[in-house]
């Protein structure tokens, strides 16, 4: 190499004093002042530096350096590595170059025939006795790794306490961190870990600890991976799998991958065919990487070493110094990523490397077309926003939220969250929610005294992670809506998984049942869902009849008394009758009027009722209402017309009915409020003054002020005066608790769950522009309907 | 089923058996990427361009109860809706990659 005959020629630097070389003549005795300050006396050698030969005498020890840190580059330089050796330089290159280093020396020194003393690694003469002069490295005398491992244990075991002892302080956190973590596995119990099988990997040799790894890296949590990883770098250090002579030979032997897939970063770095992509001890770059993408993910910032480890990796595999300094820490993971993807695709065979170029062809293509449809519709940003956050999140949540749910089958209503929750994302930030949320979860699942089962974690992963994008006190509120894991699962749990390929054809919709809804689960149940359709007429009667049958046979009226068995068919009828013509010929309603239907229809309210209808929203709403019988919860103005007999029991059933169905309401139009609020009933009123007195008097230190007088409801912070828009924007979290109205915690919190209450009694949608009070009256005259 | 069997599952399907664990990794990110800008924008396309804004402030007020209830005025089978655009997204994929 360039640098090491460089360094021949001039052989005085091999100390690494730095300063000016020394006359031949005296070089002896500079050498050995050299030696006695910055030589280790044990080794007697004059040729490295103490440093240099500690280095050495570790890597025998079995503790091979996973990265060249900065101070092991140091050393290296000081031993007058070039910085162009040092970057190709791999961690277990290090003993071999030194040693290499060392000989060169020797030799030169030799060849200059100075007098100068030769020794091998452990400080013996090896010129003395008449002896041959070595020659090359094959020729010194060199402790070999095999005779290394022969290290006593205590002294591994001491090596490696030392070398903790010595971690920075940000290391030490990290590695305290992931030892926390991984021994609290034990007292988990976690199902099918291996914690006990990796503890012993303590006592194991290098190879063995990848072998265990090899065998086991599929059921490896990642805890377990990062610990694997720790242990192995710091303690044992790992062999690699094929020694560098096997590795190159296998490299000739295939065929290359096709230049044009591969993947050239973003940094646009040239790699020119030296300069491929090393990336030997890739499982342990990998797990590097899937670290650093967790701390990404959880909001939080990379530690210095780890992001030193990460550009050091980058500049091994072709990244200039320039580049990877200052590279954010996003970057650097997807850095990482692309080269760890450049690795495998250059191990490719032939066929596979083809495959693999077809599905990544295929990827841009529909990339593309998403991007372009998007841009039509003037909604490339949107899409693009969603795209950048999936990027970010780890592999694991990926797997739920992405193809797990086409290919696996996770159900409809977790995909149409996932999508309606990154769409309706204000930052990119809510990580933090995420963690804080699942742990949560797991709290309130386990504080009945059980463990939650594998299904529950995995849904409460979805969950928290749609909390964690829904930043704010919002995915709290949704978080206590969706208590209930089963809502994310489909029905028919305990079928095998089909395969999409063999259940979808042209027709989607007809095989989707079979596609889809498929989580196979040991520990969920989920009864047989009942006939969710009726035909009206004939035996069920009116459509008001096969409502209540429906929900009868549904098991919806249990436990409910018979008012509100009657509110909660109303609300039914509300539903229907506000949905569109469209829909109601897709549920069996030809005429898509409500008020037309004919005899002998069947009318599917599994929509309405089924998996995907807001049923448990209605039961908890029928569950709040009072006893007695109510007035009605009709939203509808119906207006029977002659013969509409189809609401009675008469046998007119081909009457036609004329139903007056309330426009849907335009939250948009601000401008014609005033038109919508109409003068409130009596009833109303006092249903509204109530409430409020009540809301905000609650509130009050001073328990006996009304809280229609209350300060967080009128005056200039009122509540009452704030525009729903304003009220929906404000994180009550930033909100303190001393403040008042629009700027106190309480009141706006409390304020948010009226609102909520309100739209789900009401079935109503607040306007932007409209008040807090004129939408709260609007709902009340609703309601009081 | 964990998500390490989710993941076998997606491999299986999508025939990705003889790749490298990192290269089928990427694979079903790419995928599960498209999928999911998919169905973001098939739901967004549905809602009036008119009614966008106001579905912003629902939605960005991070309740999905509500912002369902909005989208739902669109798209009243929402999720059989989702489905659809899922299962024909990835279906797409495997015929452009040659996987059927």
């Amino acid at each position: 190499m360039a640098g090491i005959e460089h360094q021949i020629e001039d052989p005085w630097n091999l100390a690494g004093a730095g300063g000016e070389p020394p006359k031949p003549d005296d070089s002896t005795e500079d050498l050995k002042d050299n030696k006695s300050e910055n030589q280790n006396p044990e080794t007697n050698s004059s040729v490295l530096t103490k440093d240099a030969e500690e280095v050495l005498k570790n890597i025998d020890a079995g503790g091979v350096p996973f990265f060249i840190s900065k101070n092991l580059k140091r050393i290296l330089l000081e031993n007058n590595f070039s910085d162009e050796e040092i970057r190709e330089m791999r961690p277990a290159d290090i003993a071999e170059q030194l040693r290499k280093k060392k000989t060169e020396a020797i030799q030169t020194e030799n060849d200059f025939d100075k007098g100068f003393p030769l020794e091998n690694e452990g400080g013996e003469n090896v010129s003395e006795g008449g002896g041959e002069t070595p020659k090359t490295i094959e020729d010194v005398p060199v402790e070999r790794p095999e005779e290394a491992e022969k290290v006593p244990e205590e002294d591994k075991e001491q090596k490696f306490n030392d070398y903790v002892e010595g971690l920075s302080d940000a290391d030490k956190k990290e590695y305290d961190s992931i030892l926390q973590k991984f021994e609290n596995q034990e007292s988990n119990n976690m199902e099918g870990s291996l914690f006990n099988e990796i503890k012993e990997t303590l006592k194991l040799p290098p190879s063995e600890v990848y072998e265990f790894y090899e065998k086991n890296k599929d059921k490896l949590t990642k805890e377990e991976r990062d610990y694997l990883s720790l242990i192995g770098a710091v303690k044992e250090g790992l062999e690699r799998k094929n020694d560098k002579t096997e590795g190159e030979e296998d490299e000739k032997n295939k065929p290359p991958y096709n230049e044009n897939t591969r993947i050239v970063s973003n940094d646009k770095i040239p790699y020119t065919e030296e300069k491929r992509p090393v990336m030997e001890d890739l499982f342990l770059v990998k797990g590097f990487a899937e670290k650093i993408s967790a701390k990404l993910f959880q909001g939080e910032e990379l530690s210095e070493i780890i992001r030193q480890q990460g550009q050091e990796i980058l500049i091994k595999n072709g990244f200039s110094q320039e580049t990877v300094e200052g590279m954010p820490d996003q970057k650097i993971k997807e850095a990482l990523d692309e080269k760890i993807k450049e690795a495998e695709i250059q191990n490719l065979s032939e066929e596979a490397g083809e495959k693999y170029k077809k599905i990544e062809e295929a990827l841009e293509k529909q990339k593309n077309n998403i991007e372009q449809e998007a841009e039509k519709a003037g909604l490339f940003d949107r899409i693009r926003k969603i795209g950048n956050f999936y990027r970010k999140v780890p592999f694991k949540y990926k797997l739920l939220i992405g193809a797990g749910i086409g290919v696996v089958g996770l159900s409809g209503v977790a995909a149409t969250g996932c999508a309606l929750a990154l769409l309706g994302q204000r930052a990119l930030g809510g990580a933090g929610t995420f963690v804080m949320v699942e742990g949560l979860l797991q709290k309130l699942t386990e504080r009945n005294g059980r463990e939650r089962s594998k299904k529950e974690k995995q849904i409460h992963t979805i969950i928290a992670l749609l909390s964690g994008v829904a930043v704010g006190s919002r995915g709290m509120d949704f978080l206590n809506q969706h208590l209930n894991p089963d809502a994310f699962m489909e029905p028919d749990l305990g079928q095998d998984l089909p395969n999409v390929t063999e259940s979808v054809g042209d027709n989607i919709h007809s095989t989707s049942e079979e596609t889809f809804g498929i989580l196979p689960t040991e520990n969920i149940e989920i009864p047989p869902q009942p006939d969710l359709s009726f035909t009206v007429g004939g035996e069920t009667g009116t459509v008001w009849d096969g409502i209540e049958k429906t929900l009868q046979n549904q098991g919806s009226f249990e436990g409910l008394n018979e008012s509100q068995q009657n509110v909660l068919t109303d609300s039914i009828k509300d539903k229907l009758a506000v949905m569109s013509p469209e829909e109601l010929h897709q549920i069996g309603i030809s005429s898509g009027n409500i008020g037309l239907v004919q005899p002998g229809e069947t009318i599917d309210l599994s929509h309405v009722l089924g998996e995907t209808a807001p049923i448990n929203n209605l039961t908890e709403q029928v569950d709040t209402l009072p006893l007695s019988e109510p007035e009605s919860s009709l939203n509808l103005d119906i207006v029977e017309p002659e013969n509409s007999d189809i609401f009675s029991n008469g046998d007119n059933l081909s009457s036609n009915l004329d139903l007056e169905i309330p426009e849907q309401p335009d939250i948009l139009s601000g401008d014609n409020l005033s038109e919508n609020i109409s003068q409130l009933s009596p009833e109303a009123t006092a249903h509204m003054n109530g409430d409020i007195s009540s809301l905000y008097g609650n509130l009050e230190i001073n328990q006996s002020i009304d809280g229609m007088k209350s300060a967080h409801w009128i005056g200039d912070k009122g509540l009452s005066n704030e525009t729903i828009g304003t009220l929906f924007n404000i994180d009550p979290n930033l909100l303190s608790s001393e403040g008042v109205g629009i700027e106190s915690k309480e009141a706006v919190m409390a304020t948010l769950k009226h609102t909520d209450s309100l739209i789900k009694e009401a079935k109503i949608s607040p306007k932007i522009n409209e008040t807090i009070k004129d939408f709260f009256e609007r709902a009340y005259e609703k309601i009081g309907k | 089923m964990d998500t390490q069997e989710i993941r076998n599952q997606i491999i299986t399907d999508l025939k990705l058996d003889n790749l490298p664990e990192s290269l089928q990794n990427d694979i079903i990110e790419k995928l599960g990427q498209n999928v999911l800008q998919r169905v973001a924008l098939e739901i967004l396309k549905e809602i009036p361009e008119e009614r966008r804004d106001e579905f912003d402030i629902v939605s960005e007020a991070g309740d999905l109860d509500k912002t369902r209830f909005f989208v739902e005025q669109f798209i009243p089978n929402l999720d059989d809706f989702t489905k659809k655009v899922t299962t024909k997204e990835i279906e797409e994929f495997k015929n452009l990659a040659n996987l059927s």
